[in-house]
């Protein structure tokens, strides 16, 4: 198709590039408490939690929260 | 009348005056609108805090503040992993579908979800098979809410005596309506719920759904951060918590009956629910009221919970436990020890977490991606969040909605991980029944404070959760009904006045639908909850992101997609059905259904594109093109 509207073009790219955040969180937090928390036997504390859970979900959480924001406010284009 | 029960009456009448304040307001907002726009989307004029607030108040269903929390003092630590995926949700849940759809529902007038469907594809026969589908599924979620609502509000009311009269009179007078299995105080709350929600809804449409989702979503947070800093004052700080559940082991639970030296006296006698006792060096909970008759000298079974590490065994013998009488006696039998923790100290905040049936632990790998993903498509695919995709005023506001919700989750669900940790340390022995673990951390915390009245804002939290839910998937029902079937198939040319009465009537009728199924409340609450929230995710997810995304998405593979992505959803359920007795699903692979419905839609999208017919060039250039009105250019598969 030679002539896609460049609002559709850019609402995809954006949805795509949604869909990519939502895999790395994926693998970010499955991944980290798999190493540290499923294949694990001892446990450890780091910020009042058990450390799978601070490295695992809370601190990906975070991350995960600012890039939000940021990727709402500043990369999603106006229409 | 209690100081508690004071707290919580107060609490629920300003938080009713508000609520129905609120939905006059908002009626009068609209009133000079044209009606079926303004009912049902709000005049398309939500802007960014009642967008993030609504879209918030709707995702998180009463499950989120009952339902969760129990399974966090039952699992412990691992319940972060399985709610995980919220830290992306709003991200995926507005930004995902959130532009295109606004746009194509503006472009074409639509109104609902089917709207939009018929006008992308310019199929009634599509749209109709989706309202039936969305009523369906709707209606039948509709009733584990409202069951869970009177619930919350017997819980929020019992200590209070005017409800307590009300209800010894609704036993007395209309004694069919209390069916067997429940209570009169079930009914009367249930009652009350359904008088309430019916009313608001009916009265002040999308803006006084919008508009109370707003309190409610403030509601939610407020009382979430007072229980976070409460909960870890009173457990000592966030380590201490962890290092007491790394001590535990998962408890034992039994039964056992309470046996009398003498005949009981007239007045019988009552060992009350939640009574600690020992035998011999073992400790106790009763999870249930046990009544020894008048003139008999044994009670009926009762639900125990056995406590078994000796640090916990310690530290509640340190805060003092009152002695059972000394002409009572416990017999304690059939003690099961859990499938999966028995004898262990760590599970609690290790994965996969204990669990009493399941060897495999609450939480075995294959579980936790299935539940990274089910979160975030579940709520994608929710019609309920798509038609408030449907109603932001730009995309300025969308953007400013994504940022303020991704913090609002923040605040609400890791605190929720946090208090119900420290409520395991706090509430111990509530095993048999952690869904009361909400009401009764709001009441210990509130005590603790020494602020009794705040029991009432912490308990009014589930509540508005549910009503926020409830408002508005019958509004969302209403909607499928009155435009869907009513005015586009049956009379284009309804008058306002007309299309007005009939919404009121549907909704008042869908309210009393909803409120006889919970007469006779279904048991697998939270299963039914799950069933048909991800039924209608796997039904409209694949149909609605393909058409907003993929051109030469067609007729054909809509329907495909719609049909075949929720026959294997009910196929993996149905079997479970018949292989294990349960409305438990099977899970090939170790995967939820919800992910194996959603492939097997993707898949049948490919084969409708593959083998039907092709999309219609108009459709495409309207809805893809710069210049749909262009001829003669081709468009490439």
């Amino acid at each position: 198709m030679t002539d896609l509207d460049p609002a559709f073009l850019r609402a995809r790219k954006e949805a795509v590039t949604i869909l990519l955040s939502w895999a790395v969180c994926l693998l970010w937090t499955v991944g980290v408490s798999w190493t540290l928390g499923y294949g694990s036997g001892s446990m450890h504390i780091a910020l009042g939690m058990p450390t799978w859970v601070t490295f695992g979900v809370v601190v990906p959480w975070v991350a995960a929260t600012v890039f939000s924001v940021w990727y709402g406010l500043r990369c999603i284009r106006d229409e | 009348m209690s100081s508690e029960s004071g707290a919580s009456l107060g609490a629920f009448l300003a938080y009713t005056a508000v609520v129905l304040a609120l939905a006059w307001m908002a009626r009068r907002a609209g009133a000079k609108k044209a009606f079926l726009s303004e009912y049902f989307l709000g005049n398309r004029g939500l802007g960014m805090v009642a967008l993030a607030l609504t879209f918030g108040a709707t995702s998180a269903s009463a499950g989120s503040f009952a339902g969760f929390p129990s399974l966090i003092y039952a699992h412990g630590w691992v319940l972060a992993l399985w709610i995980a995926s919220y830290m992306i949700f709003p991200l995926c849940g507005m930004g995902l579908l959130g532009k295109r759809l606004n746009h194509m529902a503006r472009m074409t007038g639509a109104i609902t979800v089917p709207d939009v469907l018929r006008e992308r594809f310019d199929s009634r026969t599509l749209a109709l098979m989706s309202t039936v589908l969305l009523a369906l599924l709707l209606t039948v979620y509709l009733v584990p809410q409202f069951t869970l609502a009177s619930l919350i509000m017997q819980q929020l009311l019992q200590g209070v005596p005017a409800y307590q009269q009300a209800s010894l009179g609704l036993a007395q007078t209309v004694p069919w309506l209390v069916p067997a299995g429940t209570s009169a105080e079930y009914v009367l709350g249930l009652l009350i719920f359904a008088v309430l929600v019916v009313g608001y809804t009916a009265f002040g449409g999308f803006r006084a759904v919008v508009w109370t989702d707003i309190l409610q979503g403030f509601v939610m947070v407020m009382g979430v951060l007072v229980m976070l800093v409460l909960a870890l004052w009173q457990a000592g700080g966030l380590k201490t918590a962890t290092r007491m559940m790394q001590d535990m082991e998962p408890p034992r639970l039994g039964r056992a009956i309470f046996v009398s030296n003498v005949d009981a006296p007239p007045s019988g006698v009552r060992v009350a629910s939640d009574s600690w006792f020992t035998t011999e060096d073992r400790l106790f909970r009763t999870g249930e009221s046990a009544i020894i008759l008048p003139g008999t000298r044994t009670s009926t079974p009762v639900r125990v919970v056995e406590i078994m590490s000796d640090e916990e065994k310690t530290r509640i013998r340190q805060r003092g436990i009152d002695p059972l009488p000394r002409t009572i006696t416990p017999q304690v039998s059939g003690l099961e020890p859990y499938a999966r923790g028995a004898g262990q100290s760590g599970v609690y905040v290790q994965p996969p977490g204990p669990s009493p049936s399941d060897r495999d632990g609450f939480l075995p790998l294959g579980l936790a991606v299935s539940f990274f993903a089910f979160w975030a498509l579940s709520g994608t695919g929710q019609p309920g969040n798509m038609v408030r995709l449907m109603a932001f005023s730009s995309t300025r506001t969308l953007k400013r909605a994504i940022a303020a919700l991704s913090i609002y989750f923040t605040l609400i669900y890791v605190p929720l991980v946090i208090i119900f940790c420290c409520a395991r340390i706090l509430a111990p022995g509530l095993d048999h029944t952690p869904d009361r673990i909400m009401p009764v951390m709001a009441f210990l915390l509130a005590d603790g404070a020494h602020v009794p009245w705040l029991a009432g804002l912490l308990i009014a939290v589930p509540f508005a959760a549910a009503m926020s839910t409830v408002d508005s998937f019958m509004l969302m029902i209403t909607s499928s009904v009155v435009r869907d079937v009513y005015q586009q198939n049956m009379r284009p040319a309804a008058r306002s006045s007309t299309l007005r009465r009939l919404s009121y009537a549907c909704t008042i009728i869908i309210g009393v639908v909803a409120t006889a199924g919970a007469l006779f409340p279904p048991q697998f609450l939270q299963y039914i909850i799950v069933f048909t929230g991800g039924g209608l995710a796997v039904a409209f997810l694949g149909p609605v992101a393909l058409a907003l995304y993929w051109p030469r998405f067609n007729k054909a593979g809509a329907m495909a997609s719609m049909v075949g992505g929720f026959v294997a959803y009910l196929a993996l359920y149905l079997a479970g059905f018949v292989a294990l007795g349960a409305i438990t699903p099977i899970r090939p692979l170790g995967l939820d259904p919800l992910i194996w419905g959603f492939l097997a839609s993707l898949g049948c999208a490919a084969l409708g594109v593959a083998f039907g017919q092709a999309a219609p060039e108009h459709l495409v250039r309207r809805y893809f093109c710069t210049s749909p009105a262009a001829n003669g250019m081709s468009i490439a598969k």
